[in-house]
């Protein structure tokens, strides 16, 4: 029951299944053991609030690996488990099922959940929020029963459920605190061109707007009721007001936590057999005066192969330029670099024509860029942040100036790494 | 059903049996095949499905579309004529035996 593991993974998310499968590719001898709360083998979560919604994925279709695989490596995976407490003094974990396991070191990829709205109503039935599979299925289920539908909060996960429930001709009205959508993830310029793409659909958007109460008959949602006092009808309501990381066992071990588990370049928290990665880890971000956390795929695959090559003996500081996506309505955005990190945007093509690019400066300082249906500009701007180049928004202003030619010179007089694999100029085989 | 052989950037091949309707990548991913990690899900976003795919086959699919191209300029290992992102390499029933080479690294 109790044999040693060498390496404990918490979490069967992204970051914790990238995390086991790096140990095997640096060639990991020892035993691996991820422990994930899920009743199912791990998945992939950004189809969940997107193709999912539309019905064009089912489980299969989204599994990191087949159990097989996980076999194959001599990975153990414990689904349906959930790691109740840390003994940092024994080396131990206990479990829900009572078991424990010790650990030569323990990897928590513990993730973030939802926020939750302490609003009356809020757990009637009909009203949903979405961070797993089944909240994926349910609100499906609920999609397709509907026919009022209001977003609590236009961000990311928000504007993606409001365009699945608007292709679905229901009758969608989002209420969004602040007063642009996705305010801290771009751009005002791109805050503008999706809320007009969502109003070309009928969706409803409502700036500074607040959700006092939640209304019900029967224990089923009729209706949202507004600070000030109106009423929007909705027999389905999304909660999707951001996300709070998963830190409750680091803080029941004593481990420094500031709103997700502190860090240090390398990972660990302030006990060195213990690191975290992902959604639940706040780390220090180069050229950032404080510690910072990110919610994104980019960021769990890369901080899990930074611990995997931390524990084969080759630690490397975490540096690696943000990257994250969405997409509403046909047109996916892609974002390069700490998001809301700008005081001055550049832009780049036409919104008219859903084909432009925003790039941004803070401080004087390129901090990377947003767009939409630019792909060439997307790589161009991850080349530049990769390699560190200073670029000005006067040099980027010049009538002359060619974001993809200066990323070539960029990526030409670039020599760093990337995720510990040296890029590498493979022959052309046959 | 397609005979897909996936050759790993050290000369190794592995082959297995492919649906038609499934793509390069999810076959990898099904079978363990190592090299293709494949982070965003499928959604053409992250280039690390990048394959290689032999000369021989290059009709056999769609062509590259702009945001493929866009994405393939963020690839690990050097983009070359035949890179695709194996996500949209979606196999057909015409598709008899198909062979990629695996780049050195996706990440």
């Amino acid at each position: 029951m109790s044999s040693p593991v060498d390496v404990l993974i918490i979490g069967g998310g992204h970051a914790g299944v990238q995390a086991a499968f790096s140990l095997r590719d640096h060639d990991f001898r020892g035993s691996i053991r991820i422990v994930g709360a899920e009743a199912e083998l791990p998945y992939q979560r950004p189809p969940l609030s997107k193709s999912w919604l539309n019905g064009a994925v089912a489980l299969e279709d989204i599994l990191f690996r087949p159990a097989a695989v996980y076999d194959a490596n001599s990975i153990d995976l414990r689904v349906d488990m959930r790691a109740e407490v840390i003994d940092r003094a024994a080396h131990q974990v206990h479990f829900s099922d009572r078991s424990h396991a010790n650990y030569g070191h323990l990897i928590l990829a513990t993730g973030s959940r939802p926020r939750r709205l302490s609003i009356p109503g809020a757990t009637l039935k009909g009203v949903c929020s979405l961070q797993n599979r089944a909240d994926a299925a349910s609100l499906a289920r609920g999609l397709d029963a509907a026919h009022s539908i209001v977003v609590i909060g236009g961000g990311f996960i928000g504007l993606e459920v409001a365009a699945a429930a608007a292709q679905r001709k229901l009758k969608v009205v989002v209420l969004e605190v602040a007063e642009r959508v996705m305010q801290r993830a771009v751009s005002p310029l791109t805050s503008q061109f999706y809320r007009a793409l969502h109003e070309a659909q009928g969706t409803r958007i409502l700036h500074r707007t607040v959700a006092r109460a939640l209304k019900g008959k029967d224990g089923r949602v009729e209706a949202v009721e507004l600070q000030g006092g109106a009423s929007i009808p909705a027999d389905l309501v999304v909660i999707g007001v951001g996300a709070e990381p998963v830190d409750d066992l680091a803080v029941k071990a004593g481990l420094r936590v500031e709103n997700g588990v502190v860090v240090d370049e390398y990972l660990a928290t302030s006990d060195p057999n213990i690191s975290a990665i992902g959604d639940c880890a706040r780390f220090p971000a180069p050229d950032r005066q404080d510690l910072c956390r990110l919610e994104s795929v980019q960021n769990a695959s890369d901080q899990a192969r930074y611990v995997a090559m931390k524990l084969v003996g080759n630690p490397k500081p975490y540096v690696e330029v943000p990257w994250f996506w969405t997409e509403q309505l046909g047109c996916k955005l892609q974002i390069v670099g700490f998001p809301g990190n700008d005081d001055e945007q550049l832009l780049l093509g036409s919104p008219t024509e859903k084909c432009f690019t925003v790039l941004r400066w803070k401080n004087g300082r390129f901090m990377g860029g947003e767009g939409v249906k630019r792909p060439g500009d997307y790589a161009a701007v991850r080349k530049i942040m990769a390699s560190g180049a200073a670029l000005s928004r006067d040099q980027a202003l010049d009538p002359a100036f060619d974001l993809k030619s200066f990323a070539r010179l960029c990526g030409a007089s670039q020599t760093e790494h990337r995720g510990g694999s040296m890029r590498s100029t493979a022959a052309l085989r046959p | 059903m397609a005979r897909v052989t996936y050759v790993n950037s050290e000369g190794a091949e592995r082959t297995v049996e492919v649906q038609p309707g499934i793509s390069i990548m999810r076959a990898a991913l099904s079978n363990g095949i190592k090299g293709i990690y494949a982070e965003c899900g499928g959604e053409m976003m992250c280039a690390t499905c990048h394959v290689y795919l032999d000369d021989r086959y290059l009709d056999q699919f769609p062509p590259v579309s702009d945001h493929e191209s866009g994405m393939l300029d963020t690839t690990a290992s050097d983009r070359q004529h035949n890179s695709r992102l194996s996500c949209g390499l979606i196999v057909t029933k015409e598709h008899d035996q198909l062979i990629l080479y695996l780049p050195e690294s996706q990440r």
